[in-house]
């Protein structure tokens, strides 16, 4: 061994790196994600991210991001994005003048991103003056090859890393010309059109939805095979389905600061005027769902609630917390105020992040004492931060009131007195408790046998009230189940008294036709009434006969109430139970319904309304050549929305409304009594909804009828 | 055929009936075919009535009707009386009397139904009536009126009533009594008690 001075320099190979970027992007998501951040911090106004053949595994697949940003110099591509661990973000915290913009890009991420994202990248760059653009070209996959073949060969060192070099050249480019574009190709994975989607989603919570960014930062999103994304600008997604909503704002120059209160005598959220706080003026908009809104929210959104997803802090319109790493498992995701602690310990009726949607504005200008912590996960925790959180958690409180409020107007005043008699008895029973402790220091046989008695009892007491208050419960459920069916007992009053009409009018024209018959036969001045006479008396025994065997029917639903998916009811009747019959009629049918949607209801009379529309197209496309029949259904702010259409005979337009009324037909030599849709109003209107006729779908004949059902308020 | 010489228009609204139905038939059997008039749309109906107030009309009323465009049997008959007291108006519904509402039944009596019958009666005693109605109306002044000008063949134009301002003829007082001016009712008024008056003082005698 030589004595000379030798040295040791520390290398690492390629998978290394590729180590390294696992742990920090873990998904996919998170990688477009943050190279999107990165054109936020390099002043872009517009970024486009555009998705190519990424449904199949082509080889033409590729992603590319786009902005119109400062761009790098090769300076700043050697220097910087090149070398790994590089902090050039932390000695600046601001981007350039006059865009003043925060960095939200995590330090030196961008390289792990693309890699994670695709094995080829090429990154074209231009600054603002440049000549030419800067083109330099990364294949992870030789990387990859060549620590593979040097596997076990003598020139191992060549699968380092550092050693590995990438070539660069330079393309012409006008002068005026700059951004950065990265094109990343063999991508990595398939991207179908719900992992385009969600991560519309996750950018679209970038930018806050009410705090205007100047200047701009729009985010495009391109794809040539998912229709819904084809030069598709993000936009912050209107917040619907909430129960209760407040905002509140300030007014810097009487130095007032709104915050809400929940004022237990209206039951509203009403706002307080306080000073400006120590950490600065807020401007914060809070969505509540309570349990009905996070039904209805769910039946829209196909039960997924990730977009329920708690407050989130944004510092001149630009998303800080919870810093924009993407989680899919929104239980794992950090919950930096704390929102959700709060439950575990025990809090009743506290609200947790999965029942609001918030936003919370700030600017670096008017809260500068908000800081983020060095390591970006949280803030600062310096004294206004403590504040403004304890502020947040204040507006929430308010909510929370609401909460309470809500669950025990829900209950009976019963209830109420029994559940505050169960809260005495037990303070009750503390009070014996301690009063035994004390007894049993006092030989006091008669004292210490009361108290023993005592406490017996009280037990027994809050053992009854327990009791009381669970078969309480039970009643009130039985109560309201009483209320729904009652609900449909009135409509099918008023509905029979309907049908009774009907059936008496029926009856009088049958006795008056038989009167003429009887009091006239067989008198030669009416003979050509006779014959006429028997056929219509016959025609309205057959419609009679429609209608009992219609009540009879009715009679038989038993009244029950379940839940089902409106789309699986009817899919399965078209496609199922109606396609023998569509078949032997040449019918061609066509279900496009979009959204979901749980309803509870009878279903048999639900069903009902599906069979009657399906046996009028029937007949309506009697002599039609090419037979439809087509159903879509989309759910609106507040309604389901199903269009039914044909393209039979059609309606005329005088009878758009009278079709509705009973044993009004035009159908009557096809067996038609003018019941059906007389019927599948009534049911609708029994649900809240409606029917009407609108414009045909299909031209030149045809009709379309439109149904809504409202979401149960 | 009815033997007056002016014969009283019937107006039958009805949605449940057409030109064949039973009622109909025998109504044009008993007055004529040109008399009896049929409507399925009760807003159809009262447009009738009311381009005709100068004429006898007997109306037989429907009180529901199906199509959501057509307005009650109810809201046709209280039309009707804004305009007029003088046309007769027989209502028949396939309800109960029990029905009817009590709001109903005061409208119905205060403003002078003349008669209330179920559908589900026998068509005779509907048309009886009709025949009740018909003869009541020509139990009246104006009734009279417009036979003597039918029968004269309206040739008279002889003021007969002379005011202050104004002079009448027959016809005129025909329309006045009509339209139920105050000069129509004074001059029914005046003609009924110069009627007993002429017949008490043995100056006419009816035959």
């Amino acid at each position: 061994m030589g004595k000379a001075k030798q040295s040791l320099k520390w290398r690492f190979d390629v998978n290394t790196f590729r180590l390294l970027g696992r742990d920090l992007i873990t998904d996919r998501i998170t990688a477009v994600y943050e190279l999107v951040k990165n054109c936020y911090d390099a002043n872009a106004t517009k970024v486009d991210v555009s998705f190519t053949d990424v449904t199949k595994l082509n080889e033409s697949r590729k992603i590319v991001i786009a902005d119109n940003g400062t761009g790098m110099s090769f300076d700043d591509i050697r220097d910087k994005w090149m070398v790994v661990g590089t902090n050039s973000k932390r000695t600046t915290l601001y981007s350039a003048p006059p865009f003043n913009r925060k960095f939200v890009g995590e330090k030196g991420i961008g390289r792990f991103a693309v890699d994670k994202l695709g094995e080829r990248v090429e990154i074209r760059t231009k600054e603002k003056g440049a000549k030419s653009w800067l083109c330099v070209k990364i294949n992870w996959d030789e990387y990859e090859q060549i620590a593979t073949s040097t596997l076990g060969s003598s020139a191992q060192q060549l699968s380092l890393f550092t050693e590995i070099e990438n070539h660069y050249f330079y393309e012409t480019g006008k002068e005026d010309e700059h951004g950065t574009i990265i094109t990343i190709s063999k991508v990595a994975e398939v991207w179908l059109g719900n992992d385009i989607d969600r991560l519309y989603k996750e950018l679209s919570k970038l930018v806050s939805p009410f705090y205007p960014i100047t200047p701009p930062f729009n985010i495009w999103i391109q794809s040539n095979e998912v229709s819904d994304f084809t030069n598709r600008q993000i936009k912050p997604e209107p917040i619907k389905y909430y129960s209760h909503h407040a905002e509140i704002t300030y007014d810097e120059a009487e130095n007032l600061q709104e915050t809400l209160i929940f004022n237990p005598l209206t039951g509203v959220i009403d706002k307080r005027k306080i000073s400006i706080r120590k950490f600065g003026p807020v401007k914060i908009k809070i969505f509540y769902f309570n349990e009905a809104a996070k039904k209805r929210y769910n039946a829209a959104y196909k039960n997924d609630d990730t977009r329920i997803d708690g407050i989130k802090i944004y510092r001149d319109g630009v998303v800080t917390t919870p810093f924009a790493e993407y989680e899919a498992h929104t239980d794992k995701r950090r919950d930096i105020l704390g929102i959700d602690k709060r439950r575990w310990r025990g809090t009743f009726d506290t609200i947790g992040t999965r029942e609001i949607i918030g936003v919370v504005d700030i600017t670096k200008e008017k809260n500068p004492l908000i800081v983020d912590a060095t390591n970006r996960q949280d803030f600062l925790a310096n004294e206004e931060y403590v504040l403004l959180k304890e502020f947040i958690l204040t507006q929430l409180k308010a909510f929370e009131d609401i909460k309470t409020f809500e669950r025990s107007s829900k209950r009976s005043i019963v209830e109420n007195e029994l559940i505050d008699a169960g809260k005495d008895i037990r303070g009750f029973e503390r009070e014996l408790e301690q009063l035994a402790t004390q007894a049993e220091t006092i030989e006091n046989p008669t004292f210490n046998r009361l108290v023993t008695t005592l406490r017996t009892r009280a037990k027994e007491t809050h053992a009854l009230i327990t009791k009381s208050i669970s078969e309480q419960k039970k009643y009130q459920k039985e109560v309201e189940r009483k209320e729904k069916v009652l609900y449909s007992l009135i409509s099918m009053q008023e509905y029979a008294s309907m049908i009774a009409h009907a059936v008496r009018t029926s009856i009088a024209k049958v006795k008056h036709l038989g009167e003429f018959i009887k009091e006239n036969y067989p008198n030669p001045k009416f003979g050509k009434y006779y014959s006429m006479y028997a056929v219509s008396i016959y025609n309205e025994m057959n419609t009679l006969i429609s209608v009992t065997d219609f009540m009879l029917s009715f009679a038989n639903i038993d009244g029950s109430f379940e839940e089902f998916d409106v789309v699986e009811l009817i899919t399965d009747l078209l496609e199922n139970q109606y396609e023998t019959l569509f078949h032997a009629e040449g019918i061609s049918f066509e279900i496009d319904i979009k959204d979901n949607f749980i309803i509870e209801t009878n279903k048999k009379a639900f069903q009902d309304i599906f069979q009657n529309l399906v046996s009028n197209s029937v007949k309506a496309l009697k002599d039609t050549t090419d037979k439809k029949i087509k159903c879509t259904g989309f759910l609106d702010t507040d309604k389901f929305v199903i269009y039914f259409s044909d393209n039979g005979y059609g309606i005329q337009q005088e009878d758009r409304e009278w079709i509705f009324g009973l044993f009004n037909t035009r159908t009557a030599e096809q067996g038609g009594a003018g019941m059906g849709l007389y019927i599948v109003n009534t049911i609708l209107k029994s649900l809240k909804g409606g029917i009407e006729v609108v414009e045909n779908e299909f031209k030149p004949t045809g009709a379309t009828f439109m149904i809504t059902i409202p979401f149960n308020k | 055929m009815s033997t007056e010489l002016v014969p009283t228009k019937i107006v039958v609204i009805h949605d449940d009936m057409d030109e064949n139905y039973p009622l109909i038939v025998m109504l044009r059997d008993k007055y004529s075919k040109e008399d009896v008039s049929l409507f399925k749309h009760s807003k159809e109906g009262l447009n009738f009535v009311l381009d005709n107030l100068g004429k006898k009309m007997v109306v037989l009323l429907d009180k529901n009707f199906k199509d959501k465009n057509d307005i009650s049997g109810l809201k046709v008959f209280e039309k009707i009386r804004e305009e007029t007291a003088l046309v007769f108006v027989v209502l028949i519904s396939a309800n109960n009397i029990a029905d009817f509402s009590e709001d109903e039944l005061k409208i119905l009596v205060n403003k002078d139904l003349f008669k209330l019958e179920k559908f589900t009666n026998d068509y005779t005693s509907i048309i009886g009536l009709i025949e009740e109605a018909v003869n009541s109306i020509d139990m009246r002044v104006d009734a009279a009126i417009e036979d003597w000008l039918m029968a004269n063949n309206l040739s008279e134009e002889r003021p007969i009533l002379i005011t202050e301002t104004h002079q009448y003829t027959l016809k005129q007082i025909l329309h006045e009594i009509r339209m139920e001016t105050s000069v129509g009712r004074d001059f029914v008024k005046k003609v009924n008690n110069l009627t007993i008056e002429l017949i008490m003082r043995n100056k006419e005698k009816i035959q």
